[in-house]
């Protein structure tokens, strides 16, 4: 009886620690929207949105060429990424106990735990200096190595979760293994797969050092893929170590606008992961 | 007869050919080769052709006057044709050899008129009027205008170029301004990117010739320079910055004396406490605190650093021989350390008790309290912009490669430091080295940063920094010739 009891209260205190935790977790992220929000909205308007960055001194200015950098090279980086992780992914899943399949899940994780920074310098390293120039085509090589693990992990998964019962169906009736694939597992695992990139794009979005160090940064107008581009974390880095009040006033802007595209994104992977798994 | 005849065919050609040499310049008089109009280097082409008569090229009068924005109307009754730019009225009538402008009478050569359906206007009369410039290029009969607003653009490149540049943060701020100014008033635009990524990654980035030029506070050592052998990177100075010694006393603003031995003293972690004697006796009126001092230090690689331990170098035999000078160096006492000139004034305005170094702008922005040093001539002077150009009114080193800490004149801030922009002396790519050497001679030499220099809090350089600079940009030098004109 008494254990019983004992057993009840564990439970019970344990629930309490899980919650608390649980709300400390969303207290931190209240907080932080709140704050960015307090900041940053007093100077986000349609002409901040849209106008070059101003000089210390100068009213007005925005981010627009920021946000086009950010968007441009994210999705540069997606587009390398997303095919290549994809087919990754379909090969893993496709022969899940090869001796290659074990390497590349392993160099998978070994790559999603090299810090954003270290991907950065190997691009500088490989590319900025042979070429000898920063450019947004960098910056969207390095995104597209910081998202590759998420993407290729998260794919694995999801082509997992289609049911084996199914695919043997569909091999039973004489479809090949790639009509298997094609029609079969990857529309299946659709909206999963979705959900992988959209996350991947925007941690890719919130990167600083692999853009820093590849794209390096601009006052002006994107006018080719071969010059040095501006992107909302790097101005926000440069903005908001300034000693000047109107820009550290711009990089609460920025980075409400940031915060805000990438809770867009993650709320409709959460709704695309919701509409898929109902579908199922 | 037959040797007559002969003399009068000799002399018959003879004076045929007479007759066509004489010919020859009437000829070339009446070149028929088309004219063209270029208007800021851009090539004007109407539906007539322009055309030259009795001496005078003429244009049809929409052409002309709409490419120097003027408006045009045209008075069937009375065949006048009005052009109107700003204030500037132009009336011309056709077959009337006079002229109005903005109501004074002008005689004209040639009248307006009509040729080929079109009215027919006198293109030099025309553009003159309204303030352009006009040039004849005989050779390739081309007619150059230049409009006012144009000749007073620059134009170091032939096409629209970009640069990229990066390095020292210290100047960063002011380098975003002029380049935004810069690039409004060239024509093709120069728009140069300039990245606050530090003097240390400035300088990994010249050497690497993956910037342009690049900014640094620190000068480059001896060992970099040989990397690049037998070219050569010049340090051209742009401006200078007083480094504040700021502090938080809770009460105590602004004023805080300080000779250079408490300051060492204080670095070195001799000093520990801010009522310590040797600081009260320098501030007999302040009441400071039984405090302990916190140290704050730049935890990056910095320019600021190496000016503030430039200085204590200087002044400090003790810190010249256990510390030395550095963007970065091992800090003997116990120190804090905070990334960037922000970093340090947060660190110090959090600290009670804290005292830090940041550079002017950031402690004026920060609203920090700063400290009076003692100079060599031993007044106690605050930082400042005037104080601090005043540090190199007398600079030891003509050449401008030192930071002009702990200077004799009488009302200089001892912790001034210069800021550097390093070339190539040999450049590698015609346009960019046009580009580099007209935006340093228009920011430095033409004295152009100056109204957004003290705005900024830097001070802009004495007279013999700028022919300094002027001297180092005659220098740089494309395929062996030197790039300045």
């Amino acid at each position: 009886m008494t254990n019983r009891r004992k057993r009840k209260a564990l439970g019970l205190l344990f629930e309490a620690l899980c919650v608390l935790a649980a709300g400390i977790a969303i207290l931190v992220l209240a907080l932080i929207l709140y704050y960015v929000f307090r900041r940053g909205i007093a100077v986000v308007n349609f002409s901040f949105l849209t106008s070059l960055p101003a000089p210390v001194g100068v009213a007005g200015g925005g981010i627009g060429n920021a946000l086009i950098g950010s968007l441009l090279m994210v999705g540069l980086g997606a587009l390398i990424a997303v095919p290549v992780c994809i087919a990754a992914a379909v090969f893993l899943d496709q022969n899940p106990a090869s001796k290659l399949s074990a390497f590349v899940r392993f160099a998978t994780r070994v790559l999603s735990g090299v810090p954003s920074m270290v991907i950065g310098l190997f691009v500088f390293g490989q590319l900025v200096l042979r070429t000898g120039n920063y450019s947004a085509l960098a910056g969207g090589i390095a995104l597209s190595i910081v998202m590759a693990p998420i993407i290729t992990l998260s794919a694995e998964e999801m082509l997992r979760l289609v049911p084996s019962s199914q695919r043997e169906a569909s091999m039973a009736l004489g479809a090949t293994k790639q009509q298997t694939v094609f029609r079969l597992v990857l529309p299946g695992a659709a909206g999963g797969l979705i959900v992988g990139v959209m996350l991947a794009v925007a941690l890719a979005a919130g990167q600083t050092a692999p853009v820093l160090l590849t794209a390096l940064t601009s006052r002006f107008w994107l006018e080719s893929l071969q010059q040095p581009t501006a992107s909302l974390p790097v101005l926000i880095y440069h903005y908001a170590t300034s000693p000047f009040a109107d820009w550290q006033a711009h990089a609460w802007g920025a980075a409400l606008v940031l915060v805000v595209a990438i809770l867009v994104l993650n709320v409709t992977a959460q709704l695309f992961l919701g509409l898929s798994n109902r579908r199922r | 007869m037959k040797k007559q005849s002969l003399l009068t065919r000799v002399l018959a050609v003879l004076a045929c050919l007479v007759t066509l040499v004489s010919l020859l310049p009437a000829m070339a008089q009446a070149d028929t080769r088309p004219i063209t109009i270029e208007f800021n280097a851009r090539e004007l082409r109407g539906d007539v052709a322009p055309q030259i008569i009795g001496g005078r090229t003429m244009v049809p009068m929409r052409l002309i006057f709409e490419a120097l924005g003027a408006e045009v109307t045209w008075n069937d009754a009375t065949q006048t044709v009005v052009g109107r730019q700003g204030n500037v009225t132009i009336s011309l009538t056709i077959g009337n050899r006079n002229a109005t402008v903005g109501g004074r009478a002008v005689a004209l050569d040639q009248p307006a008129q009509i040729f080929a359906g079109r009215t027919m206007v006198p293109v030099r009369f025309i553009a003159e009027s309204l303030g352009a410039t006009v040039e004849w290029d005989d050779a390739r009969r081309i007619v150059r205008i230049t409009s006012a607003a144009q000749s007073r653009m620059r134009s170091p490149v032939t096409s629209e170029l970009r640069m990229t540049t990066g390095g020292a943060s210290f100047p960063f701020p002011l380098y975003t301004r002029l380049i935004t100014e810069y690039a409004a008033v060239t024509n093709p635009r120069v728009q140069i990117e300039y990245a606050s990524v530090g003097s240390g990654a400035g300088i990994r980035g010249i050497l690497a010739r993956t910037f342009d030029f690049a900014g640094s506070d620190a000068p480059m050592t001896a060992a970099q320079q040989a990397q690049v052998w037998p070219n050569e990177v010049l340090h051209i100075p742009t401006v200078m910055g007083a480094v504040a010694v700021v502090y938080n006393l809770g009460g105590i603003g602004s004023g805080l004396r300080l000779t250079p031995g408490a300051l060492a003293d204080i670095y070195l972690g001799r000093v520990t406490h801010w009522n310590d004697p040797s600081i009260r006796l320098l501030n007999p009126t302040l009441s400071l605190p039984d405090q302990r001092i916190t140290l704050v230090r730049r935890s990056d690689s910095s320019g600021t650093t190496f000016i503030f331990t430039n200085y204590l170098s200087k002044v400090s035999p003790t810190w010249r021989t256990d510390v030395g000078e550095g963007t970065t160096v091992r800090w003997p006492g116990t120190t804090i350390g905070g990334a960037g000139n922000a970093g340090v004034a947060a660190q110090v305005s959090q600290l009670p008790g804290a005292i830090g170094y940041v550079e002017l702008s950031t402690a004026v922005q920060s609203r920090l309290s700063m400290a009076h040093m003692q100079n060599r001539a031993g007044n106690f002077i605050a930082p400042s912009v005037e104080a601090a150009s005043a540090a190199a009114i007398i600079m030891e080193d003509a050449s401008f490669m030192t930071h002009p800490t702990d200077s004799i004149a009488h009302t200089a801030y001892p912790i001034v430091g210069i800021t550097w922009i390093l070339v190539y002396r040999d450049q590698e790519n015609e346009a960019k080295a046009r580009a580099t050497v007209d935006f340093l001679r228009w920011a430095v030499v033409e004295r152009n940063l100056e109204p957004f220099a003290a705005e900024l809090h830097y001070s802009p350089l004495p007279e013999t920094g700028i022919n300094r600079v002027r001297r180092l940009l005659q220098s740089i030098t494309f395929g062996g010739q030197p790039v300045w004109r």
